[in-house]
């Protein structure tokens, strides 16, 4: 099993989860108060990586990031390093990738929160960021969660984007599928078995958690 | 020093529903029932106030204070109107106690020194560490109401405050909620549809129909004196005036209105200050001064004036309070009333419905 490989991938997954909890709550809630009339496009941004596929997204984001690209060149201004084939254009695609999996779970749970909570938080002063934290996010907490493991679970496991975006470098884009992927081209099975079987072991573990913990999340009766 | 609030606000809705209010009121601590059918815009032009909705156009003013104006592009956040508002579900926070719902985004110094006083005063101590979901509907609008008049708001909003509360306990909860209101003097606007809840609260009505205010005044003026047929189609045909309870033996109790002596069939606990209503078709109308009946109340009266509706005549009749009666046009030819003569009214014990005024 190649450790160097999960452990890429785990911090790639930590911190896109976290990018995508930190970008993806404002989004989600303007999703969900907004009245603008055109608001559906937004929303169909947000939901185009779920039908696109990952090669089409890997190209335009791998254009993108570029040198010659007005992003990719402020990059390089900045950093003086080249944005892709490194794990900062990684962990921006991989935002990207799992962009609807964090937004989608946190907009549903805003929209499924009693809207008379947040009004009733306004009328007693509190202002809209207030309420936001003491009342929205309390109450989210289950959707939020899932959002947020989500994200985690679909980067672990991501393919197609990283390989478009980040190439195959040991220790800087090398994720655990792309080392599946290259074992079982060598005719090593026993080893892509055995990172495959890590990698199932740890989705299911998570989504368990998820699940589970969504299940007991009844407020006003405690000692149930 | 009482302050002014104007409101003048056109609110649409894709449905082509629309809220067209011209009201103002001061703020001298007094109860505004805003009192129409379901579906009227209420709860509407009561958000509009608070600034939970934002009207398409016109302007709000409380004292000095600009709220809202279309024209000057000016729409003060809730949060900083200052208001209180008692949402019909209450809107309790699920996941805090009693005591962190009533202190919510209070100082630690206000929660301090306000919030004994508040559980004390709204009998909550029993409570006060539980969770809301654990509270009985009445414990629940107490808590809610503490939330609210904890932090002093300038006007207060209810918006259909009882609808949650079964109807056996809903009598006794409206005349606690009274006393508090009246203890803090605070200006409340409240919603509701229910002419019982309208007449035993209010000091004050506005009447809304079809997103239009029709009438404000007095409770027991725009009950008596409909300014139109549409004002008098939604209070009902109905005589209210204000009496006082004298007596009680053997569950009939006496009231005095103005210089007459009534008698009524109450079952409940009553005492003091009423309301009297009666039904126009209870009374019945006698040209004589008549011999026996077994009607308890017999007032003699003169007819102030006739108005044919259809087959229905609303004769209003001057028997110390105005009183008015419906009867067929067939009983009114028959009787050969006039205004200026005459009459005698009769009415059962059991049609004279009195609502206590606390």
């Amino acid at each position: 099993m190649d450790w160097e490989a999960i452990l890429l991938t785990t911090r790639l997954a930590l911190l896109t989860s976290i990018t995508l909890l930190i970008i993806g709550l404002p989004i989600a809630y303007w999703l969900s108060f907004s009245t603008w009339r055109y608001k559906f496009l937004v929303e169909a941004i947000v939901a185009l990586p779920l039908v696109l596929p990952p090669t089409v997204l890997g190209f335009y984001i791998l254009v993108a990031m570029g040198p010659r690209s007005p992003i990719g060149g402020l990059w390089e201004g900045l950093t003086g390093g080249h944005l892709v084939f490194s794990f900062g254009g990684l962990l921006i695609a991989s935002v990207l990738y799992s962009l609807p999996f964090a937004v989608q779970s946190f907009t549903s749970s805003f929209n499924s929160l009693d809207r008379h909570l947040v009004e009733a938080a306004w009328t007693l002063g509190a202002s809209r960021l207030k309420t936001f934290f003491t009342i929205m996010i309390p109450l989210s907490t289950s959707g939020l969660i899932t959002g947020v493991v989500l994200s985690f679970a679909h980067t672990m496991g991501e393919f197609g984007v990283v390989l478009m975006v980040g190439g195959n470098i040991p220790g800087v884009t090398r994720t655990a599928s792309i080392d599946i992927y290259d074992k079982v081209q060598a005719l090593d099975y026993a080893s892509a078995g055995k990172t495959a079987l890590f990698l199932l072991i740890v989705s299911f573990a998570t989504l368990s958690i998820v699940y589970g913990f969504n299940k007991r999340r009844i407020y006003g009766w405690p000692g149930r | 020093m009482a302050r002014e609030v104007a409101a003048n606000i056109i609110k649409r809705y894709p449905s082509g529903f629309r809220v067209c209010a011209d009201l103002d009121f001061h703020t001298d601590g007094s109860v505004m029932v805003l009192f129409g059918p379901s579906g009227s815009g209420k709860t509407t032009l009561l958000r509009c106030l608070a600034g939970l909705e934002r009207p398409d156009m016109g302007r709000v003013q409380f004292g000095s204070e600009i709220w809202f104006d279309s024209d000057a592009r000016i729409s003060v956040c809730t949060h900083k109107r200052g208001v209180g508002y008692l949402f019909q579900d209450y809107a309790l926070f699920p996941h805090l106690t009693v005591t962190k719902n009533i202190t919510y985004n209070l100082s630690r110094k206000e929660a301090r020194e306000r919030l004994e006083d508040i559980i004390g005063l709204l009998r909550l101590s029993d409570v006060r560490d539980r969770f809301p979901a654990s509270l009985s509907g009445g414990e629940r609008q107490r808590v809610a109401l503490a939330r609210t008049l904890i932090r002093r708001p300038k006007i207060l909003f209810l918006d259909e405050p009882f609808s949650a509360i079964d109807a056996t306990a809903r009598e006794q909860i409206r005349g606690e909620i009274k006393v508090i209101l009246k203890g803090f003097q605070t200006t409340t606007l409240l919603v509701t549809h229910d002419r019982t809840e309208a007449l035993s609260l209010g000091d004050k009505l506005i009447l809304i129909s079809d997103g239009e205010v029709l009438q404000m005044g007095n409770v027991d003026e725009v009950f008596n004196r409909p300014v139109n047929q549409k004002v008098a189609s939604i209070v009902g045909v109905e005589t209210v005036v204000p009496g006082k309870v004298t007596a009680i033996s053997e569950g009939l109790v006496t009231v005095d209105v103005s210089s007459e002596r009534l008698f009524s069939v109450e079952s409940k606990d009553i005492s003091g200050d009423v309301f009297v209503c009666i039904r126009g078709e209870d009374i019945i109308l006698e040209k004589d001064v008549a011999s026996n009946s077994s009607a308890r109340n017999r007032l003699r009266g003169r007819i102030r004036k006739i108005a044919l509706e259809g087959p229905i005549v609303r004769i209003i009749i001057d028997c110390g309070f105005l009183l008015t009666a419906l009867v067929t046009k067939q009983s009114y030819q028959e009787l050969a009333l006039a205004e200026g003569s005459e009459i005698t009214a009769s009415v059962k014990a059991q049609s004279i419905h009195l609502i206590p005024r606390v």
